[in-house]
């Protein structure tokens, strides 16, 4: 092929549904879809790096935003496992991905939930990187009203004389050092296979949640985890 | 990398991945990654940013993106500041429709097509890979109007009609050229994918 032969003209004849497919691409018409297969959007993401590539040379992120960037991904990974630990099963991101699936298929079995809070913003997955305590489930996240419901297939019922699940929501307008106590609560016996419903309320207002995290602590809560024993996590 | 034997390996060899590195944790591969796109995605952004706050915000959002989506990459699928822009473009698309807001255009440059230099970061070390350099060459080769409407589009966020409104071109022809553009480049993608590998 000639790498110097100039782009011919295109003919304006593309199909109803390349069409759509090219509007979605350029942010017009329908929404995107989940997935990152779209050859359209592909080819609109490769022009906008060719059109802002020279000015992104020369442009940096100020040292107040790479902080703060940096602080985000700290968070983000702190409630990650390490790479050993991590390799028993899926990765990370592949793993909360897949068993996100999991629990849409696996949730009609269950007794129907009780509605989540009106206004949930976001609906996400949950996977505990802690071996041989592998949950799946989903959060919602009601901003305005500061409460959310947690959904859970698999997480180990507790004793709540002996320890207690913690709930922590990451604020971006807080220092992620001390994130927001959304309670405690128990998985009672027999609720982990047929899976259990919790709902939670912030203790303080949370501003902008991105992370939320479950804990196994003493009963009744701590004030600040430790964060050594993680079972599950999720981002919005 | 059957693209690059293609098109000629000097100015399309990207460096190597992050972000299969991010998704194994790798504390170092999160900080080269900020580092390395950290202007593109400002790049990206600002132009649809009612300030400089805002406009950082949506940087924040999409790097958590990019760390909650670093396992998906897929090289062979296509380059990652492609995949950076992709999802950099997603999160702009959505707080557009979620704030149901209209872009306003009286801020907007008459024409800012003229002003973007398309020989992209050849003087800065940063590599984007074959796609952005066939990206870039498809660019080149569009009469200057088709350029200015795809400038509105990608990087402005404009819907067809306001385009049409903004530039007073007919709405039918602002959806030819943006529709053109894209499968132009669409089609050599899809092109590149298919061909095998040539030996050099």
């Amino acid at each position: 092929m000639n790498a110097d032969r100039p782009f011919e003209p295109e003919s304006n004849a593309v199909s109803p549904e390349l069409e759509r497919a090219l509007d979605r691409a350029s942010g017009d018409g329908e929404p995107l879809g989940p997935e990152f297969e779209d050859d359209a959007e592909w080819a609109a993401a490769a022009l906008a790096v060719a059109l802002v590539d020279r000015e992104a040379a020369h442009t940096a992120v100020s040292p107040a935003l790479r902080r703060r960037l940096a602080a985000d991904a700290r968070a983000f990974f702190r409630f990650r496992p390490a790479a050993p630990r991590r390799r028993v099963w899926l990765p990370w991101a592949l793993a909360a991905a897949s068993l996100l699936v999991a629990a849409v298929g696996w949730w009609p079995r269950l007794a129907p939930p009780v509605p989540a809070p009106a206004g949930a913003v976001a609906r996400l997955a949950l996977t505990s990187p802690v071996a041989g305590e592998q949950a799946v489930g989903e959060l919602t996240w009601d901003a305005e009203a500061q409460r959310g419901t947690m959904r859970f297939v698999g997480l180990a019922p507790n004793d709540p004389a002996r320890e207690q699940y913690q709930l922590w929501i990451f604020d971006r307008e807080r220092d992620e050092r001390f994130p927001v106590d959304g309670g405690v609560f128990d998985i009672p016996a027999g609720a982990d296979a047929a899976g259990a419903q919790v709902e939670f309320a912030a203790r303080l207002p949370v501003g902008r949640a991105y992370l939320f995290a479950v804990t196994a602590e003493r009963p009744g809560g701590v004030v600040v985890s430790d964060r050594t024993r993680i079972v599950a996590v999720a981002t919005l | 990398m059957f693209l690059s034997v293609l098109f000629g390996s000097a100015a399309v060899a990207a460096p190597p991945p992050l972000l299969p590195l991010v998704a194994e944790g790798e504390t170092g591969a999160v900080e080269a990654c900020l580092e390395r796109y950290g202007g593109l995605v400002l790049s990206l952004v600002r132009r649809q940013c009612r300030s400089e706050a805002e406009g950082e915000e949506i940087v924040q959002e999409v790097f958590l993106d990019l760390w909650r989506h670093a396992a998906r990459f897929d090289p062979a699928r296509g380059g990652e500041a492609t995949f950076v822009a992709l999802l950099t473009r997603r999160r702009l698309i959505d707080r557009l429709r979620k704030a149901g807001r209209r872009i306003s255009t009286e801020s907007l440059p008459d024409d800012e097509s003229a002003e973007i230099a398309l020989d992209g970061g050849l003087d800065s070390g940063i590599e984007r890979g074959a796609e952005v350099a066939l990206a870039r060459r498809a660019l080149g080769q569009l009469p200057r109007e088709h350029r200015r409407v795809l400038v509105l589009s990608l990087l402005h966020g404009l819907s067809h009609g306001e385009i049409a409104e903004h530039t007073r071109l007919p709405l039918g022809t602002v959806k030819s050229w943006v529709r053109r553009g894209l499968e132009t480049v669409r089609k050599k993608l899809g092109q590149g994918r298919t061909v095998p590998e040539v030996a050099p």
